[in-house]
């Protein structure tokens, strides 16, 4: 009887543990995906050989919470959509497409959002990572047939803007709200541990 | 204010470095005005003393409630390029890679996220700092939610 009582407490403890631990990583989830939003902090990712092992941790998690944060990072590793067709049209694969990074955000969107809309920043790497390789063939082809034509119209046309179909670097939004991040503390006053030393000092100071 | 800062600088009881770390957090938090107000009245180099004078993890009370602190004072662009230029990166990357407080790891990395959030040049420090390395390291090794049921049962 005991035991039982004691294996309780620890199963008790145990949960605790692993709901603090859960919210460990949540938050530095959170702070990667803001981080990676950065192109230097991707490539450092990218130094790091990172990528699998963060995709293999993020989809075998319990933890809704971490999978969805977790979904954040992932997504912030996915390019934008003609970056994504350049890539294609060179012939290299995106090392987050690579370690398996869809099926994790299949499982985010199954699992977190299951009886919800998913969010926009989902869906759109969704889109980004479903991108076939034919598919930007053609459209390169498409937008160098109209630089052609743009060329053949005006001499002084510089095809290289209309050609490369890449957009600007543009700066691109956060995943959350800054005010999720904001916490109040809890002070909770020890009598024991405010001596005359303290009340001195209040006299002091004012 | 300066009050704080007196007595971050001449104390070092533990709990009263907890207590002044917690009335910086509470007072910049949701304002952005109160923390300007904190940050002119050096209130950033007070949670710095702070956290040097706690030695790491033995007091994790001050080191959670400095991070808070770090979390809300960074709540607009020129209060996070002023934090983000005081050592305060250093600090939470530091205490991100030597601690084994899971509540001064959430802080910290807590305060990563506010101080980096939509602010380019805290991104960068912060890359340079390593903060993709220790945050990756934390979150990879927590991710699972602690140890195994197994472990703590027995254990």
């Amino acid at each position: 009887m005991e035991g039982g009582c004691g294996n309780e407490a620890k199963l008790t403890l145990y949960y605790i543990s692993a709901q603090e631990d859960a919210k460990c990583a949540e938050a530095c989830c959170k702070a990667l995906a803001t981080l990676l939003l950065n192109s230097l902090n991707q490539q450092k990712m990218k130094e790091l050989g990172a990528i699998e092992v963060f995709v293999q941790a993020i989809g075998e998690t319990e933890s809704m919470e971490v999978l969805q944060t977790g979904s954040m990072v992932i997504c912030a590793l996915v390019p934008l959509p003609d970056a994504k067709k350049r890539l294609l049209i060179e012939g290299r694969r995106l090392p987050v497409e690579e370690a398996g990074g869809k099926e994790v955000l299949v499982r985010c969107k199954q699992w977190v959002y299951g009886r919800k809309p998913s969010p926009e920043w989902l869906n759109a790497a969704m889109e980004v990572l479903d991108i076939k390789e034919e598919e930007a063939i053609k459209e390169q082809r498409e937008r160098e047939i109209e630089a052609e034509r743009l060329v053949a119209d005006d001499l002084f046309m510089d095809n290289r803007a209309v050609s490369s179909g890449v957009t600007p670097n543009s700066f691109r939004p956060e995943f959350y709200s800054h005010l999720e991040l904001f916490r109040e503390a809890v002070a909770t006053p020890k009598k024991d541990e405010i001596g005359d030393e303290l009340v001195e000092l209040v006299d002091i100071l004012f | 204010m300066n009050a704080i800062e007196y007595i971050c600088e001449n104390w070092t009881d533990a709990y009263v470095l907890a207590s002044a770390s917690k009335l910086i957090c509470n007072l910049a938090f949701n304002n952005v005005y109160t923390a300007l107000s904190c940050l002119a009245a050096h209130c950033d180099e007070a949670l710095s003393t702070s956290i040097k004078k706690s030695g790491g993890d033995k007091f994790p009370d001050v080191g959670e409630a400095a991070m808070m602190a770090y979390c809300n004072l960074a709540n607009n662009e020129s209060n996070q390029t002023h934090v983000g230029s005081t050592g305060a990166i250093e600090l939470a990357v530091k205490t991100l890679e030597l601690s084994n407080d899971v509540r001064v790891l959430t802080a910290a990395a807590m305060a990563c996220a506010s101080m980096a959030f939509k602010s380019f040049i805290n991104k960068t420090r912060m890359g340079d700092a390593g903060a993709i390395k220790a945050l990756l390291e934390v979150a990879i090794g927590r991710g699972n939610g602690g140890a195994s049921e197994e472990e703590q049962v027995s254990g």
